[in-house]
């Protein structure tokens, strides 16, 4: 054990472990990392095919991986994800401003 | 003046006509409408003549009688007279200058009538709407890990020297926070006691951040839970499991130690007056759950039964089975001392002392630890335990021999094959005639090798 016994715990017969965080893998909680290449794909199809309700959604999918993601994770992927689909938003009212059409 | 066409009228005067051959008009009249303000021209009917009588047709064009009453002359040097070359480089200057009189259409904003957009009103709502929760839900999942931790620490610092450690920082020193993993994940690494490597406590809340859990944890409920596992330096060979019975159910699926060494079904645990709600799953039934299950120990179950969900304690721990199966050749997990409580925790808004009553499990846990560190099988159990582990590293090397046999053919087969393949590019046909014989020496003392185990079986057969 890599521990450096200071003077207080000198005469105790035990030793202090260092706290080794385990590897952060995405099988616990695959949320973040499923919404993530979601908003990818629904920004994507936002900026290319000018659907607007793709582009909300892609807003929302973004939203919702920053909500789960881990502090561990580099926080630049979620913000890149939300940048780009903001920017499908954007595009899309920008190419045509006429509003939404809903289905029913 | 410019003249415009009506292309409309045009039409109209055209089909008159085709219905005027019908009547048999005589004459073809020149029909000039004037409609208002345009004049009209009406592309001139050319009779047929009948063929016998051949006269030179005089194709009278509109332009020389119309403008013969406008004399040309007036127009010269106008801008409009293009007959002269200069004045077209007017006309284009002029034209330059002139602002185009093109009217744009006065085309509707979009942006004047709101209320079209009422989608998009409703989607920002939605945004807004989320954003809010995810700032209370967060706020929620901190006030509660925060009152867990005041709630125990001073009983970690009675029993540990080190309470929460940040691995960034380089010295050991206490914390004294907690670690936040995520939004709903807190962890706190304690360390320095006898025989005991460390203790990590994980807070696992519910998402109350992210509206989407919220919604679902409406329709199916489930709770916030703590696990605590404490990494033991020393513990006597056993495999033992007590909990509710929906966790022993599942601890008894995914739990690797749980299926090797604890074969047999989920026992309930009368004899050592568990309450009834509860399962026992043990490797050694003798001496073990006797020893495990005290006094003490079935009191503090029985208090908490609301919060306890399960107290597994393994020195064979491997964690979860690994989810993809198909992997062929399983390695040998490695194994750590472990003993790990899951406590369910309900939120109860009256009841907000709820977090209190959390600490008693945790001092039964540290008991346990110190209790354990004491306990000598009996001789037997011990065979029995130690029996156990062989058969289990057994079946793992079979399953791991099974592959490393493949291997070794493979190398073996590849290896004659590269033998062969240098014998038939040998240039010299010396040494190619000696690596022929070579190859063939080795077959045939290959089959002598199966002649010669062949006469063995017979040999002990008779």
């Amino acid at each position: 054990m890599d521990s450096t016994p200071n003077d207080e715990l000198k005469g105790r017969n035990y030793a202090i472990v260092r706290y080794k965080p385990k590897a952060a893998n995405a099988s616990d909680d695959p949320v973040p990392d499923y919404m993530n290449l979601l908003a990818m794909i629904f920004s994507m199809c936002g900026l290319m095919l000018k659907i607007k309700w793709c582009a909300w959604c892609a807003v929302f999918c973004s939203l919702i991986s920053f909500a789960n993601s881990r502090s561990s994770e580099d926080s630049r992927q979620v913000l890149s994800s939300f940048m780009l689909s903001v920017s499908a938003v954007v595009m899309t009212y920008l190419q045509n401003p006429a509003p939404m059409v809903t289905p029913w | 003046q410019f003249y415009k066409y009506d292309h409309t009228s045009l039409f109209r005067n055209i089909e008159d006509n085709e219905f005027a051959e019908f009547e048999d008009f005589d004459d073809t009249e020149k029909q000039t409408t004037i409609n208002n303000g345009f004049v009209e021209f009406e592309a001139e009917q050319v009779e047929e003549k009948p063929t016998n009588e051949v006269e030179d047709v005089v194709v009278e064009t509109e332009e020389d009688e119309e403008f013969e009453s406008l004399d040309p002359d007036e127009f010269e040097g106008l801008p409009g007279d293009d007959t002269i070359w200069e004045n077209d480089k007017k006309v284009d200057k002029n034209i330059k200058k002139k602002k185009p009189e093109l009217k744009i259409a006065d085309v509707p904003l979009h942006l004047r009538s709101w209320d079209k957009y009422y989608v998009e009103i409703l989607m920002a709502l939605g945004i807004f709407v989320y954003l809010i929760n995810f700032f209370i839900g967060k706020a929620k999942n901190n006030t509660l890990a925060s009152s867990w931790l005041s709630h125990h620490l001073d009983f970690l610092h009675k029993s540990f020297a080190l309470v929460g450690d940040d691995p960034q920082n380089k010295k050991i020193e206490s914390t004294n926070e907690l670690q936040k993993e995520s939004e709903h994940v807190y962890t706190l690494w304690c360390s320095g006691r006898q025989c005991c490597e460390g203790m990590l406590v994980e807070l696992k809340l519910l998402k109350r951040q992210d509206l989407i859990s919220v919604i679902a944890h409406q329709m199916k409920p489930i709770n916030d839970q703590v696990t605590i596992s404490v990494k033991m330096t020393t513990l006597p060979s056993l495999v033992f499991c007590v909990g509710i019975k929906k966790s022993i159910t599942n601890l008894h699926k995914t739990m690797q130690d749980l299926c090797l060494y604890c074969a047999d079904k989920a026992k309930m645990g009368e004899k050592y007056n568990l309450p009834l709600s509860m399962l026992m799953l043990s490797e050694l039934y003798g001496d073990v759950p006797a020893f495990i299950l005290d006094s003490t120990v079935v009191r503090v179950l029985k208090d908490h039964q609301n919060l306890f969900d399960s107290l597994h304690i393994s020195d064979q721990y491997s964690g979860a089975k690994p989810l993809d199966q198909n992997d062929d050749a399983p390695a040998i997990p490695e194994t750590v001392k472990q003993i790990t409580l899951v406590i369910n925790y309900f939120i109860v808004p009256e009841k907000p002392s709820e977090i209190g009553e959390m600490v008693p499990l945790l001092k039964m846990l540290i008991y346990l630890s110190d209790k354990l560190k004491k306990l000598r099988l009996s001789r037997d159990s011990q065979i029995k335990a130690d029996k156990h582990r062989a058969d289990v590293a057994d079946r793992y090397l079979k399953q791991t021999h099974a592959q490393r046999q493949e291997a070794a053919q493979q190398k073996k087969e590849e290896k004659a094959r590269a033998l062969k393949e240098r014998m038939m590019n040998e240039e010299d046909p010396e040494k190619q005639r000696r690596l022929d014989e070579m190859i063939q020496r080795k077959e045939q003392n290959k089959k002598n090798k199966k002649m010669m185990k062949g006469r063995q079986y017979k040999v002990k057969a008779m």
